[in-house]
């Protein structure tokens, strides 16, 4: 029935890790997982469970922090683009006191920030190129005078063309995110028609109906290779295609994208020792390795 | 006063339209279902600044249409996805110039409308299904902005899954 404040209870473990943290390197790490973890371990949850034993204390943590991160935000108006738990994104100038001790406001970094929607946020090194839109789109005129023309002469001999044309769906250029693209392109993965539902490896799509959607252009590519890439599937007559590809050249773009690879029934006629992913990839491409036969996950 | 009648909410398009409906028509949109939970009954209006009065109409006709389905379940992506079948309804629905149908998906994404999401998803894939790259250019207006090598490149990158 005693209230104890913060600093009472961590007060001074807190500053003996918060020294060692200034100091980085590996303990200087470990003692950031240790100080970000003071309160939390009290109110852990996982997987829905609490595994903490003052759980009840979690929504008045959440509560307090974001009460004092509003507090912060609040005079800056729209110069705030972004707000975390523990943090915010500005843009332009701003006079805030900021320092390196415990509980001071930290500058963290500053740069271009690209926030594309509340899950993204990627930092850059410059600005994105932005295509100019008035000299890269310029229509060309002597094509729209001669097709004009040419529908005219079709509207005066063949009235009937015009009715057809009114009933034709407008077009538009695909302006859709990304998201939404993958999304549209995870209904191809899974209406394929080879797609058996009893056989676990299928269970991550069958490709078959992404592919044209390859060469479309540069953005249908990104996205259809995400989707492609991100978790393969090696049957027996595809690996050593796989294989070759791969040990004759890097394929950075698609490359980055990939977070698992899976073997189907290639046991007995591969030889495993030829798959050594360490031979094939470099260390920056595949990040952590963690080998659970029949899968290959790549931490990145 | 019908209990039915009470429950009204006003929402507001970004062209500053305004659409009186049946909280039951409305919590087919996730988002709104939160917030008239989170602030319970208004008589203010909820601004919707990302759609637009022509669009607004229309997801509102398909939350009228489907207001007593039953709330979708939580199942896998993939299993929800594998469903390829669009009913006639919502086909005809969906029948409409390329414009309005990804401004409907977009609303669909921003109000969390999972279904709606799906249906226009599946329906642009199903335009896409069995077409050439050329072809598929052509549907949507899309420009190529490959040159040849970048497509060998492609095609060498890929060949190993297309091959079977």
């Amino acid at each position: 029935n005693v209230r104890i404040t913060g600093k009472d209870m961590f007060g001074e473990w807190g500053n003996i890790l918060y020294n060692i943290k200034k100091e980085g390197e590996t303990a200087g790490k470990v003692s950031k997982a240790l100080l970000v973890s003071l309160w939390g371990a009290l109110c852990e949850q996982r997987n829905g469970q609490n595994y903490g034993t003052h759980p009840r204390i979690k929504p008045f943590l959440l509560a307090s922090a974001r009460k004092r991160i509003s507090e912060i935000v609040r005079p800056l108006g729209d110069q705030v683009k972004r707000i975390h738990t523990d943090g915010f994104i500005v843009a332009g100038q701003v006079n805030l006191k900021t320092g390196i001790e415990m509980g001071e406001l930290k500058f963290e970094k500053r740069g271009v920030c690209v926030v594309k929607n509340c899950i993204s946020v990627i930092w850059k090194l410059s600005y994105p190129e932005i295509p100019n839109l008035i000299t890269d789109s310029l229509p060309d005129f002597e094509k729209i005078q001669q097709d004009k023309e040419q529908n005219t002469k079709l509207d005066t001999e063949y009235p009937a063309l015009q009715i057809i044309k009114g009933k034709l769906s407008k077009k538009s250029d695909i302006n859709l995110p990304n998201e939404i693209i993958i999304e549209i392109f995870q209904h191809l993965r899974t209406q394929s028609k080879r797609l058996d539902t009893k056989c676990p490896a299928s269970q991550c799509g069958n490709n078959e109906l992404l592919f044209p959607v390859l060469y479309v252009n540069k953005r249908w590519n990104e996205c259809a290779t995400y989707l492609i890439w991100r978790r393969i599937t090696l049957y027996r007559y595809n690996i050593r295609n796989f294989v070759e590809l791969i040990k004759k050249k890097p394929l950075p773009n698609a490359i980055k994208y990939l977070k698992q690879i899976e073997f189907e029934r290639i046991d007995n006629y591969f030889n495993m020792n030829e798959f050594q992913l360490e031979d094939i990839f470099t260390k920056d491409d595949i990040g952590y390795v963690q080998e659970s036969k029949p899968y290959i996950y790549l931490w990145k | 006063m019908s209990a039915s009648e009470a429950k009204k909410i006003t929402l507001k398009s970004c062209d500053d339209i305004e659409f009186k409906v049946d909280i039951r028509v409305a919590s087919r949109s996730i988002l709104l279902k939160n917030m008239i939970e989170d602030v319970g009954e208004t008589d203010q209006s909820i601004p919707l600044p990302n759609v637009n009065e022509r669009v607004l109409k229309k997801v509102l006709e398909w939350c009228e249409h489907h207001k007593d389905d039953p709330q979708p379940a939580i199942e896998d992506s993939d299993t929800r996805r594998r469903n390829t079948e669009i009913d006639d309804w919502n086909k005809k629905f969906l029948e409409v110039e390329q414009d309005m149908l990804f401004e409907i998906i977009l609303a669909a994404n921003y109000l969390d409308i999972k279904q709606l999401l799906d249906i226009g998803c599946k329906t642009v894939a199903n335009m896409i299904k069995g077409k050439t790259p050329e072809q598929i250019r052509e549907t949507f207006n899309i420009q190529n902005d490959f040159t040849p090598e970048e497509e060998e490149q492609i095609r060498k990158e890929n060949e190993w899954a297309e091959d079977r």
